[in-house]
């Protein structure tokens, strides 16, 4: 179900005053029917594969508990082949199978393994993450396992969070699941205020900025290097207008009920470096892979070349996260490769590092944003050919080049009125004011109307569930 | 001590509900339980199509055309009007001909019905459909065979198979099949009918079809129109922005276009599928058979906004073409205003009678005398 649908809307209201209708029995009931119902209106049979998961993790987390020595390693490991073993085959498989193909049909042999028909379940790497994460942390002993299988489940399934996250640590959620929230009034309306922004912010912004990307990108070779980089720095804005507009909606509706989940970005456009785009940018899984991969690895306390290593390698199995493609492996390589130039920068060349000031912090602001927005081409070309095609043509663009978009002119201004609008609200961490109950009617009365109006309802789907 | 307890209950509600306060809990309460009731209601009839059909609290959604409700445009609003003549009918038992139709909208049940031909026996089914008949011998067994311009590619792409002559074979389940197939094949079966896809689409023409809704429809369009030069991406402008469009038969780059490019050797394949539906047809018993493409309306009217394929005229006039054809491409283009609606894909009254007219005035008039 997609939360700028009406479906969604009519979803919410069943499931969000049925939840303070009951007590705590019916309402995590409630909640887990509620969410198997919101995934499988995507594709219903594959709830299978979250059951299976489910069921694995479950009683994996117990047998971890109750476990001792290399038993507990053991069932961990069982634990995590399992959930990689289901995105492997459903999302890896093919994209491994065609290049060993490619490989082997150099030296002329046939790779006998077959190409498979199957679809990506919707959302599957969010939710393998974090099942992942329970087994990680039980096995740590930060949490305990969870009896109560009726509530783990839920922490898997949680609607708001299930099919684009944030990817939940056991620790911030199952415990929430167990409370018996009071209805709060200035939590329902924070929670609606967010829902409503993060709607404005995915249809009113990034499915307008949409339709100049989606006719750039679709045919690039037949586009002028201007209208490549602007349809660029429109994705740049698109994607973040769309991710965050969907934690929001996620954040949002999951308040309403009295829960709180873990923010998933901080303005990351304002940052100053790569490192700290990655602290304000997809929030959880960034830590995710700080936590269960990159600590691992050894952290910070290694040898300065195996720090690097571990920080490409991170970045790059970050980029194959998001998609069996190397457009995304590529992506995620290159901010690897960003993060190790600047550190390599700040140790051996410390005079290039530009100083405190105003000018200073606006050059790395401008050149984070730039780099950030150049990397981008790879995540959204169709393949690295396009990429690199686009690349070079921007590179060569003109002033002079005719812009073409299906936007006029007015609706191109719009839509930058619009960016700066969003900019302006994140510099001055602008926080809509929901206390006075008058102002709460005007201004989410206000957000519905703009989205009416302004709101391109074409596109639909949220880019982060393909993945 | 039963006293006390009383005491400290009332005491308890007290704090909980002030008295000046339990209208305004039981209210909300009230408004709470409503609002839950209406939701799961409205949820309910979207979400089983049998439930909303059969509900006839919501207004006809093409009741403006097909176009109007793609688009919203005021201008291009118009009510759609039933063609039939109260009382009329020109079924006729005695008649020598049984009319068989295979079809699209054009010749659905709303717009052409067994009243409008002078035939004993008429059945109509849909391109998507498949039907068992049995032919009545002593009668003249006609098949017209419908499409609509933007259709005719694919259902000219292949022989044509809709209707079966011979007893139907019952579909008995291989008992061989494999425990996984038959969870699929099971899977399959249930899943349209536990997840019924076009919720989200009769939800949206239940809460917002009414015409106080379509008020705030149309001032969306109009200000995307007149701001920002935008129309919903479903519909086309022709070029004087008199006239609206479906998609799919005016954006060249759409396969089913009347602009996307068709070569010599597809309209060969076309003929080819036809003349071999012809005589299957002819064989399995029928008398005649004959190919009916209805023009889209951009082809009549705006062939100018692309590099018309004159897929019709190419088909109709095509040496090898065997079959014989219900030509209204010709009759449209000598006044392209006349014979479709505003509004609408589809051909108005106009349009229709002259199909009809030409049905029933000479192909069945012809039959009746050969008989």
């Amino acid at each position: 179900m997609l939360f700028n649908s009406i479906h969604f809307l009519i979803f919410f209201i069943i499931v969000t005053l049925g939840y303070w209708s009951l007590g705590w029995s019916g309402r995590w009931r409630l909640l887990l029917f509620a969410s198997c119902y919101f995934y499988m209106v995507f594709m219903p049979i594959y709830i299978l594969i979250l059951f299976f998961t489910i069921i694995i993790d479950y009683f994996a987390g117990i047998y971890i508990e109750q476990s001792k020595g290399s038993n507990r390693k053991l069932l961990l490991i069982v634990s995590l082949i399992s959930n990689i073993g289901i995105l492997a085959i459903f999302k890896y498989y093919n994209f491994f199978n065609t290049n060993i193909s490619a490989l082997l049909h150099l030296i002329e042999v046939r790779n006998p393994a077959p190409y498979l028909k199957i679809l990506l379940p919707i959302g599957l790497s969010f939710h393998t993450f974090q099942a992942m994460s329970y087994t990680i942390e039980v096995y740590r002993g930060n949490q305990k396992a969870e009896r109560h299988f009726g509530i783990y489940a839920l922490y898997v399934m949680f609607y708001p969070q299930l099919v684009a996250g944030p990817i939940e640590r056991p620790q911030n959620v199952i415990h929430q699941f167990y409370e018996k929230h009071q209805f709060n009034w200035e939590r329902t309306k924070s929670g609606l205020m967010m829902m409503a922004w993060g709607l404005f912010k995915k249809v009113v912004i990034a499915d307008r900025l949409a339709m100049v990307v989606d006719s750039a990108y679709h045919n690039p070779s037949e586009k002028t290097g201007l209208s490549l980089l602007v349809a660029t720095f429109f994705y740049t804005f698109q994607i973040y207008c769309d991710f965050s507009g969907y934690s929001e909606i996620a954040l949002g509706s999951a308040r309403v009920m009295g829960f709180e989940l873990m923010g998933n970005f901080k303005s990351p456009y304002f940052s100053t470096s790569i490192s700290e785009f990655w602290r304000r940018w997809h929030i959880s899984l960034s830590t995710w892979f700080r936590d269960y991969l990159y600590i691992p690895l050894g952290g910070n306390r290694v040898a300065e070349w195996r720090r690097y290593f571990n920080q490409f390698v991170v970045f790059m199995v970050s980029g194959l996260w998001h998609g069996a493609q190397w457009t995304f492996v590529i992506w995620g390589s290159l901010h690897g490769f960003y993060l190790i130039v600047a550190a390599a920068r700040n140790k051996y060349f410390p005079k290039l590092v530009l100083p405190e000031n105003v000018f200073g912090k606006a050059i790395n602001l401008i050149s984070t944003f730039v780099l950030v927005m150049l990397a981008w081409v790879f995540f959204r070309a169709k393949d690295t050919r396009d990429a690199l095609l686009i690349l070079r043509k921007i590179s060569f663009f003109s002033i002079n080049d005719s812009l073409e978009s299906p936007l006029n002119n007015i609706e191109m201004l719009f839509s930058l009125g619009l960016i700066g609008l969003l900019l302006w609200k994140e510099l001055k961490y602008f926080y809509i004011n929901t206390e006075s109950n008058v102002r709460f009617y005007s201004l989410i009365s206000l957000v519905m109307i703009l989205v009416y109006f302004f709101g391109v309802f074409n596109t639909n789907n949220f880019i982060y569930f393909q993945f | 001590m039963g006293l006390s307890n009383s005491n400290a209950l009332r005491s308890k509600s007290e704090i909980r509900h002030p008295k000046s306060d339990i209208p305004s809990v039981m209210l909300k309460s009230a408004l709470k339980y409503t609002v839950l009731l209406v939701a799961i209601f409205l949820w309910l009839q979207a979400y089983f199509p049998a439930i909303y059909s059969n509900t006839k609290l919501f207004p006809d959604d093409y009741r403006f055309g097909d176009l109007y409700r793609l688009s919203y445009l005021p201008q291009f609003k118009e009510r759609t009007i039933a063609c039939h003549e109260e009382g009329k009918s020109l079924a006729n038992d005695t008649s020598q001909v049984n009319l068989y139709i295979i079809g699209d909208s054009f010749a659905e049940e709303a717009r052409v019905n067994k009243t409008d031909f002078n035939t004993s026996k008429y059945l109509y089914t849909h391109w998507a459909n498949d039907a068992y008949i049995q032919l009545d011998s002593t009668k003249r067994n006609i098949l017209i065979l419908e499409s609509v311009e933007r259709a005719a590619k694919e259902h000219l792409s292949e022989d044509v198979d809709n209707f079966s002559i011979a007893k139907p074979i019952k579909n008995t389940e291989n008992p061989n099949l494999s425990f996984r197939k038959k969870i699929v094949h099971g899977w399959e079966e249930i899943s349209p009918v536990l997840f019924p896809p076009g919720t989200e689409e009769r939800l949206e023409h239940t809460l917002f079809n009414y015409d106080f809704f379509l008020w705030f429809r149309e001032l969306k369009a109009k200000m995307n129109l007149i701001l920002f030069d935008r129309i919903e991406p479903k519909v086309i402008l022709s070029k004087d922005k008199k006239h609206l469009y479906y998609m799919e038969e005016a954006d060249s780059t759409h396969g089913r276009s009347a602009f996307f490019p068709v070569t010599d050797a597809q309209i060969d394949t076309f003929v080819t599928h036809a003349n071999r539906s012809r005589e299957k047809y002819l064989k399995a018993g029928f008398d005649e058979v004959y190919l009916s493409i209805i023009p889209n309306k951009v082809s009549v009217q705006s062939p100018d906004l692309g590099k018309y394929n004159h897929l019709i005229e190419r088909i109709q006039n095509h040496s090898a073409l065997e079959v014989p054809v219900i030509d209204t491409y010709t009759i449209f283009k000598k006044n392209p205003e006349k014979y479709y609606l505003k509004s609408d894909t589809h051909w108005n009254c106009a349009g229709r009678n002259i199909w009809l007219d030409i049905i029933n005035q000479q192909i069945i008039v012809e039959n009746n005398l050969k008989k």
